[in-house]
């Protein structure tokens, strides 16, 4: 019962009336992190709920000599920092890039990685001072911390470097300054994209002379907007091959499976990969949490929010120093709220505890990130805005409120706590969410499994076009000219043309509109869709934006009538405007959700490959709302029904796809057959997502019945981006390792006939039907 | 964009038999040149060419052929790179003759020469004058060149835009300052048929596709007027600025003295906020020379026109306050002070005025009192 100093719970009993004992440890003995872990194993009623504890001992530190080559003011800013030696991964990245190559450097946090780009592009700088480097970083926050470290830097090396950011914030008055001046300009891809592409003419100075592009936090560059970035990169190195520059490329990626190849399509270049850190570890403990069932025969289980207060209470009370990461900005304010309690003091000081989201003010946040660098806030609430780098320091532990979605970002924002030489703790506290109780009851897909892939496809047709214009724009393109090696530039060229946005002449296809395609461009939404905004009018005086969404979404989940659950709070739509893309919501209170009726008729257009009954290609996805039910909440009855009256959406995307052959089926009754299947639709719609790391929003599963095109039982995964990025085809590769973990989830699931965390809602013989099906397509290499 | 693929398909099968296009290659632009009178723009002093705002102006003896004239006609008014000129206007003196070039592409090809020629018009002069220029024009010459290769020498030269001495001298009274506008109400002048500056890119284009050039003589035409009228206006401007008292219009007077004002000739800008005698206007002035009198220490200037200014019931509480302060720091009379003080209290509409005038009645109110019961 004796959980890190202080009586954790009590429900011996299960009857879950239990009741935190917050008693005050202020004042009284504290333990350290290894104390309290040891405690904690020693605690039954919290060892009941663990079900994974996984120690990864300490790993020592390996050093090699500094490059002799290092010029004296690098070396004496280095001494200045205690650093006497490399990393050897600060070393092998220091001699690649100074022997020319380009790199990708795959370290975890805190392993000294800006050093790898920095000492390389610093030095090349002070051997020939008309070199230039430009850093991108995904937000303006980073940009801004990267500039502060490296001005620090350059200060110590007592030389004359300039280091600038530009982005939204350099005042008009600065520009010019940062244009001709900057020997490294830190910005972002949507800069880069619209500020400064579009003028190269201005920026002679820094394209002429480009040594390096730095591409930071690489791994944050997937789907649309990965793809959307390496176009950028694209036209990056056109402009640069025109001013006579071939820079070499430095990435940094956290751990994900595919860092290479991602910075190879990022780049389009074969970089080396630097992947293995010479930095120290001290012990990390990872240890999965799942809340009591409070409720067995509705398989309820006590509230992730409340456990992890628990948890962050008492790491607080024996001031050990955490990071809680919660998954929205409501749930950051409710534990915030907690946990200040616990550190106020007489005079209502509780800065110790702070919390931190998207929407505080940039200062605010400064003054945190120093709080917590200099130890004067002991916990930080957030959302995953601090899974970035920005510099914090190392926290001791960790608590995880929800699964963050991602192998790698579980990774990532674990790495926040993680000391070089001491013990650290990660506490994952899963949610009810069908995909935490997935993660948190296979720790081994955890630890085993490798992390994601990030995926990009920089040729989707519709993101390519966008940039293939703005590339025009840029300097006109020649007739023998390929974009990014794209085989097809030269007929889009001509589409182009025929559209009369391009005008073909001598050879060269020129720019003939009035506008500025690169305003029409957002780097991180699917290209040319414009999302619907939501907009609360509940107070007539004050309407305000509270979100938007993608239109294939937005008719199902924000059709007039619906209820619409943002921060926890309903609100009902008043009205969807398609003219307009706005949603006008009011808030209500009722005890009902809505849940609408999407049906979705799938088009086969063209099939690249096949194997097995599986096959891939393009489809035209036609979806329509046609109506909406209203489910009372506990106990999911039908209240009604409601008409919706939208028009139907089109999509042109990339699909995978299965075809069921009778034969499967043969003793089945069909009723519990296409339950079996629907039930797989639902584990595969589950799955997919964790093993491609991408939203759960990104890749639909649809199960036909009898499929007009197939003329069969067909089973469909596609990705909900207009041209579709790479998640189908990925689908469609690894669809045997998909079966496989369908049946694995589904056999070890322990609801008796279905649950939301494997096929879907209870049936008669849906569970056994789907367990048969997934044993005779993987017996028959179904998917090859 | 549904059927895209289609399309792209279409396009890949028929490419398959059309030749190869030929290689890139340059081709010369069109040209024409026109001549009217030209403006007087000899020996014009560097000092009011500084103080029309021309930075680069001030140690320059300039002859009138030194100046370019410049203004282009673009594709769009976006500033990127991918926005072109598809016409220049180059206007320069030679003799009595003010002679209009106009280079033009036909299509892109043509362009590399035609700036090429414009590059060479360039050499050996000494100041560009534009409207607009700055931020507009030259910018974009300057990239297209850059991308054309050709080597650009003129972008630090002197540069006289005359959207900016105009606006300061003319907004109070015209409110907007386009050319075509100042043209009318300045220069008198009125062009016939002008067509306006937002529709020329859609023509050039549509002249890519159809090739009839008839519709492209309209916005030939009103590129010389615009040309053209660039060195009347700056004739214009310069005489205004270097005899600031000269104006006919009130407005103009005041904003003359302004920019002598700004330009720190507080001895020209007296001169004209004098002469200011309409309405509001003549409150600022007076502001403005209150201003001036209290920098000189002109004590019984300032006395003279404020006290004007409260015979004639002009400008408010501000000639109360500055008297009461003028009586109490400098002349050293509390009483009187005192009395303009009351007077601005009876006056103020303002909490924070009176607020401020409160403090002031009793510091005053003390003062007297200590003075006269010792």
């Amino acid at each position: 019962m004796n959980f890190g100093g202080f009586c954790f719970l009590s429900f011996t009993e299960r009857t879950f009336a239990y009741k935190i004992e917050e008693k005050n440890f202020l004042g009284g003995k504290t333990m350290n992190l290894d104390q309290y872990l040891d405690n904690l194993r020693n605690d039954k009623s919290f060892m009941s709920c663990v079900t994974h504890w996984e120690t990864m001992p300490a790993t020592p530190a390996r050093y090699m000599d500094m490059p002799q080559s290092l010029s004296a003011p690098i070396v004496k800013a280095l001494n200045k920092r205690g650093i006497y030696r490399l990393y050897t991964h600060q070393r092998r990245a220091v001699d690649a890039v100074m022997a020319g190559e380009s790199i990708t450097v795959v370290t975890p946090t805190a392993s000294g990685k800006t050093m790898c780009y920095n000492l390389p592009v610093l030095e090349t700088i002070l051997r020939n001072r008309s070199a230039r480097a430009l850093y991108l970083f995904p937000t303006k926050a980073l940009s801004a911390d990267q500039n502060t470290e490296l001005n620090e830097f350059i200060a110590d090396m007592g030389e004359d470097v300039k280091a600038f950011t530009y982005d939204g914030d350099t005042p008009v008055n600065a520009r010019n300054a940062v244009r001709l001046a900057g020997h490294i300009v830190i910005t972002n891809p949507d800069m880069l994209h619209s500020g400064i592409l579009p003028h190269h003419t201005k920026w002679v100075k820094l394209f002429e002379n480009l040594k390096f592009i730095v591409i930071d936090e690489i791994h944050a560059y997937r789907g649309v907007f990965g793809s959307n970035l390496a176009n950028v990169i694209r036209r990056l190195k056109r402009i640069c091959a025109f001013y006579g520059a071939h820079p070499q490329f430095i990435c940094c990626s956290a751990t994900i499976a595919n860092p290479g190849e991602l910075a190879n399509r990022l780049t389009g270049e074969n970089g080396l990969l630097i992947d293995e850190s010479g930095a120290p570890m001290g012990e990390r403990n990872v240890i999965f949490f799942n809340p009591p069932v409070v409720n067995a025969q509705l398989g309820l289980r006590g509230s992730s929010i409340n456990f992890a207060r628990r948890i962050a209470s008492s790491l607080l009370q024996n001031d050990i120093y955490s990071i809680i990461f919660a998954r929205s900005r409501l749930n950051v304010e409710v534990l915030t709220t907690y946990l200040k309690r616990i550190v106020k003091d007489v005079l209502g000081n509780d800065d110790a505890v702070r919390g931190y989201r998207g929407g505080y003010l940039p200062t605010l946040r400064r003054d945190i990130e120093r709080g917590l660098r200099n130890g004067t806030v002991k916990a930080v609430v957030s959302t995953n805005a601090l899974e970035l780098g920005i510099d914090i320091g190392q926290l001791e532990a960790c608590v995880l409120c929800g699964y963050p979605g991602t192998v790698a970002s579980t990774w990532q924002q674990a790495g926040r706590a993680g000391r070089r030489k001491s013990t650290s703790a990660t506490f994952f506290v899963a949610s009810s969410a069908p995909i935490d109780q997935y993660i948190v009851t296979h720790p081994e897909y955890f630890f085993n499994q490798s992390p994601e892939h990030a995926l990009i496809n920089p040729d989707n047709m519709y993101i390519l076009l966008e940039h293939l214009k703005c590339a025009a724009y840029e300097l006109p393109f020649t007739s023998d000219e390929e974009f990014g090696g794209n085989p097809s530039t030269q007929d889009m060229l001509t589409y182009l043309c025929e559209e009369n946005i391009l005008h073909e002449v001598g050879g060269k296809y020129h720019w003939m509109a009035e506008e500025f395609p690169s305003s029409d461009v957002s780097l991180r939404a699917a290209g040319g869709d414009e999302n619907f905004l939501i907009i609360d009018i509940t107070d007539p005086s004050h309407h305000e934006v509270i979100g938007e969404m993608d239109r294939f979404t937005a008719p199902m989940l924000l059709h007039d009538r619906a209820i619409y659950m943002h921060n926890a709070i309903q609100y009902q739509v008043e009205k969807l405007s398609f003219a307009e893309k706005r949603a006008y919501i009011k808030q209500v209170d009722v005890d009902y959700y809505t849940d609408a009726d999407l049906s979705v008729s799938l088009r086969v257009l063209d099939e690249f490959k096949e194997k097995g009954h599986l096959a891939f290609g393009e489809v035209m996805v036609s979806s329509l709302v046609t109506m909406f039910k209203k489910m009372k909440f506990d106990t999911h009855e039908n209240l009604g029904y409601g008409e919706v009256n939208l028009p139907e959406l089109e999509m042109h995307t990339t699909a995978a796809w299965m075809t069921i052959p009778d034969a499967l089926f043969r003793d089945m009754e069909l009723e519990d057959a296409h339950e079996g299947m629907a039930g797989i639709a639902n584990i595969l719609s589950i799955l997919t997502p964790l093993y491609l790391m991408c939203a759960v929003h990104d890749i639909n599963v649809r199960y036909h019945v009898k499929d007009p095109f197939t003329n069969q039982p067909t089973l469909y995964l596609y990705d909900s981006i207009t041209g579709g990025i790479g998640l189908s085809e990925k689908a469609y590769d690894m669809m045997p390792v998909l079966l496989e973990k369908a049946l694995e989830n589904v056999t070890t699931c322990p609801c008796e006939k279905g649950c939301p965390s494997c096929i879907g809602a209870p049936s008669a013989h849906g569970k056994e039907a789907a367990i048969t099906l997934l044993r005779r397509m993987l017996d028959e290499q179904f998917a090859g | 964009m549904n059927n895209l693929r289609d399309r792209l398909k279409k396009i890949s099968s028929e490419k398959k038999d059309a030749p190869k296009p030929e290689p890139p290659k340059s081709k010369p632009c069109e040209s024409m040149t026109g001549e009217r009178e030209a403006p007087d723009l000899s020996a014009l002093l560097p000092e009011i060419l500084t103080l029309m705002g021309g930075e680069g102006f001030s140690d320059l003896c300039l002859d009138p052929e030194d100046f370019v004239f410049i203004d282009t006609e673009t594709t769009g008014l976006s500033g990127g790179v991918g926005t072109i000129a598809f016409e220049i206007g180059i206007g320069e003196i030679i003799g009595e003759k003010f002679v209009v070039t106009q280079l033009w592409m036909r299509d892109y090809d043509e362009e590399e020469d035609m700036l090429a020629q414009f590059a060479s018009k360039m050499r050996g002069r000494k100041a560009i004058v534009s409207f607009n220029g700055k931020s507009f024009d030259l910018p974009l010459l300057i990239a297209r060149c850059r991308m054309n290769r050709i080597p650009v020498f003129f972008e630090d030269l002197p540069h006289m835009d005359l959207l900016y001495p105009a606006r300061r001298l003319y907004k109070l009274r015209l409110k907007q300052c386009n050319l075509t506008h100042m043209e009318e109400t300045v220069l008198g002048l009125h062009r016939k048929n002008d067509i306006p500056g937002s529709e020329i890119p859609a023509l050039w284009y549509q002249f890519l596709k159809d090739r009839d050039d008839s519709k492209l003589k309209q916005v030939f035409s009103h590129n010389f007027e615009d040309v053209y009228t660039m060195g009347k206006l700056f004739r214009v401007l310069y005489d205004a600025h270097s005899s600031p008292t000269q104006q006919t219009h009130q407005e103009d007077l005041f904003s003359m003295a302004r920019i002598y004002d700004k330009a720190g000739d507080s001895v020209q800008a007296e001169r004209c906020y004098v002469s200011v005698n309409r309405g509001s206007l003549k409150v600022e002035a007076g502001r403005a020379l209150t201003r001036i009198y209290r920098k000189s220490g002109r004590i019984e200037d300032m006395e003279t026109l404020l006290s004007d200014m409260v015979s004639k019931e002009t400008g408010g509480i501000f000639p109360y306050v500055e008297l009461a302060k003028l009586y109490e720091h400098r002349l050293h009379d509390n009483r009187k002070a005192l009395y303009y003080t009351d007077e601005a209290i009876k006056r103020t509409m303002q909490y924070l005025e009176l607020q401020e005038l409160t403090v002031r009645r009793k510091r005053l109110f003390d003062k007297i009192n200590r003075k006269e019961n010792p």
